[in-house]
């Protein structure tokens, strides 16, 4: 398993430096390792279709402009590219603040997400509190949803978010707390106390 | 040391990443304390719930197909072009945009002139204002020979202080407030003729320095003494107190004060222009306003229509360009601590790096490597003008030139080793300068006038600095062997320091001193 894994990152390695030389077919290689990862974050972050998509083609070029840049001691090709993916994420996320005006709004600014709610046949506590959830996720800060997107749902451990953030693994950890403090919160101005979680739980 | 509580380790106690002392310590701590034991049990239904939630909701999607070939066509096209990267989207929005609005202005004017029966004119405005006033020192100008073509939006306003359509040239000594940048288009006139201008005087006869200063197109060829004018352009920021404005303005100026720009970005200040040529990212400003703009560096091209935001906080600050690629330094007080602290960053927002090392007011040698800053050794008790490597961040890799704790705004010359800063020994600001190694401290200005905020000319003769000679604030060019000193433009409308409000002021008073001033060949 060892072995594999650092197979697969000398490999990798090669495609790099193969591709920093200019190799086209590099790229096809590394964009058949990455770019799944990289739609996910986009589509996590943004929740538009096109939005991820975006994500993608930018980080690419990005990437690609940036290339001779890319230190292997700092982080992995992987991480690099998360990094990179995310600060166009922020930089949409921001640009997208400033169209206030009205006529500005391009139609496709909506979330292009499901509509997951549950009928009123599956009505159920639990579902009840998984929308709940949903929605006090969707209302954090942009630091703390970031961290949560990351950890839970691109599920990275602490110690790369930390490299992909450029922070200490203990400011992650001071996030993921205080992200589950104000989804506590959040929860119990929803109305939705413990004993009914514990209820919604035990009934499932 | 007993714990206690434990909420905020129990994230790293479920990931096992605690280290073995205090891993017990949570333990035990969370036996006795019902609770840690209940944030305990939230944090796990969290992570229980959290994850499935999320992958609920956003399911696990692939991208299209398609998508590949797109990606790898477009990177062919950049790699055609690596020096331009066009979005065509972009230009779009912003057509349909300028269009929607272009359309409802054509019908408001439309609908203006038929209730009025008035059409305002264009009105060729000379002579740029003059009353400058600042926080610093009262202050009263006179002077300004710029000529400006503008658009006379204000031509409704019956306050406007700017002429009315058809009333003539402005008079020598007429008190204008400049047009709002974002209501009109500001476009200069080099050829355009110009009002002969005042006098303004900045004799300083114990220095042996002398100002002729005679503006206009009347200024003699060569003038002050023999001496040819430089070149390029000096970028500086203002607050412009007007009521609705409220802002701070960005101007671009020739050295010779003929040619002055308004930069269309509202409340954008700390200018710094890049030298290197053919930049895709020229110019870097701290913008202020947090409504239109995300509130940090920008740097961006002189159109303003491509702007990118090189840093994430607001309190970065004091950026200058590295002269060998697109690489901005500045200083920023991030940190809770609130402790002024050196970073670098891409021009095209790509990458930002720590630099690890307290201090203020960065700038660049000309190999881009080394970088000269204000700050202290790690004792705070000796102050001064430092110097640093990008690629040797050890403590061995930072050289104290000089030790003088009222050194600031240091800049180093595009084309060797001076350093020129501004300090007050004597509380007075003077300009100074010194080599790079610590050696041959000259002093450049000595007058009971502020000299500050230094910035060489791309040659590496010229410094130009503000001052208030002469009762007046303005922007001033020293040429620095000779002495010779000529004023580009006395300040009018603008103070150098803000109002002491919100967002200027959130971490201490802003002086004058955390502003700067940019000289470069574009």
């Amino acid at each position: 398993m060892c072995n594999k894994d650092v197979n697969k990152e000398v490999n990798e390695n090669v495609i790099i430096a193969r591709w920093q030389a200019g190799d086209q077919d590099a790229f096809d290689e590394l964009y058949h390792l990455h770019a799944q990862a990289i739609y996910r974050l986009g589509w996590a972050m943004l929740q538009q279709s096109q939005a991820a998509e975006d994500v993608v083609q930018e980080t690419f070029l990005r990437a690609y402009k940036a290339r001779h840049r890319f230190d292997p001691a700092r982080a992995s090709f992987g991480t690099w590219l998360y990094q990179i993916a995310l600060n166009y994420c922020r930089s949409h996320l921001r640009r997208k603040r400033l169209l206030t005006i009205p006529w500005l709004r391009q139609s496709e600014d909506a979330p292009d997400l499901p509509d997951t709610r549950p009928g009123p046949e599956s009505h159920t506590l639990r579902s009840e509190y998984r929308r709940m959830l949903w929605d006090a996720v969707q209302g954090l800060s942009e630091p703390l949803k970031e961290v949560v997107t990351l950890h839970y749902y691109m599920e990275l451990p602490a110690v790369e978010i930390a490299v992909l953030l450029e922070c200490p693994e203990g400011t992650v950890y001071s996030r993921l707390h205080n992200a589950r403090r104000r989804l506590a919160e959040m929860l119990t101005a929803q109305g939705l106390t413990a004993p009914e979680i514990l209820e919604a739980q035990n009934a499932h | 040391m007993p714990i206690r509580h434990v909420d905020k380790f129990i994230e790293a106690y479920l990931d096992n990443q605690l280290s073995p002392k205090i891993q017990l310590q949570v333990e035990n701590h969370l036996q006795e304390c019902p609770l840690c034991t209940d944030h305990l049990y939230e944090a796990k239904r969290l992570r229980r719930e959290l994850g499935p939630v999320l992958r609920l909701t956003l399911g696990q999607p692939t991208p299209p197909s398609r998508l590949h070939m797109e990606v790898k066509q477009a990177l062919q096209e950049q790699a055609a072009r690596p020096w331009f990267r066009i979005n065509w989207v972009a230009p779009i929005r912003v057509f349909g945009a300028v269009g929607n609005m272009a359309l409802m202005a054509a019908l408001a004017f439309g609908a203006f002139v038929v209730i009025r029966g008035y059409i305002p004119g264009a009105a060729l405005i000379y002579n740029l204002p003059t009353d400058v006033s600042s926080r610093v020192a009262p202050l009263s100008v006179q002077l300004v020979s710029t000529p400006i073509l503008m658009i006379d939006n204000a031509a409704k306003d019956p306050n406007s202080q700017i002429p009315k359509a058809g009333s003539g040239r402005n008079k020598l000594g007429d008190t204008l407030n400049l047009p709002n940048a974002l209501g009109g288009p500001v476009v200069t006139a080099k050829s355009t003729p110009v009002a002969r201008a005042t006098v303004t005087e900045g004799n300083d006869q114990q220095n042996g320095y002398s100002s002729s200063i005679n503006s206009g197109r009347d200024r003699p060829a060569g003038n002050p003494g023999s001496l040819k004018l430089p070149g390029g352009t000096i970028a500086y920021a203002l607050y412009d107190p007007t009521p609705g404005i409220e802002a701070f303005r960005t101007y671009f100026i020739s050295p010779d004060g003929k040619d002055l720009r308004q930069y269309p970005l509202i409340d954008v200040s700390e200018p710094a222009l890049s030298p290197m040529a053919n930049n895709e990212y020229p110019l870097a400003v701290r913008t202020w306003e947090e409504k239109s703009h995300p509130r940090t560096i920008l740097t961006t091209d002189f159109s303003s229509h491509d702007q990118t935001a090189v840093a994430n906080y607001w309190e970065d600050a004091q950026a200058d360009w590295s002269p060998i690629e697109n690489r901005i330094i500045f200083a920023s007080q991030r940190e809770s601590d609130r402790i002024w602290r050196l970073y670098t960053a891409w021009g095209d927002g790509s990458r930002e790096d720590n630099l690890f090392r307290e201090g203020q007011s960065p700038t660049f040698a000309p190999d881009g490597q080394r970088f000269a800053f204000e700050s202290c050794d790690k004792y705070g008790t000796s102050c001064g003008l430092w110097r640093g490597h990008l690629y040797d961040s050890s403590e061995s890799g930072y050289y104290q030139i000089l030790e003088e704790r009222s050194a600031k705004s240091p800049d180093w010359s595009p084309v060797g080793e001076k350093i020129v800063y501004m300090a007050n020994p004597n509380n007075n600001w003077d300009l100074f300068m010194v080599n790079s190694d610590g050696s041959d401290m000259q002093q450049l200005t000595e007058d009971p006038a502020i000299d500050g905020l230094p910035a060489w000319s791309p040659d590496g003769e010229w410094v130009a600095f503000i001052s208030n000679r002469g009762d007046e604030w303005g922007l001033w060019i020293l040429h620095v062997a000779s002495g010779k000193l000529h004023q580009t433009i006395a300040f009018n409308n603008g103070y150098l320091i803000p109002e002491d409000r919100r967002p200027y002021n959130e971490h201490g008073k802003r002086s004058w001193l955390d502003e700067q001033i940019s000289w470069s060949n574009n």
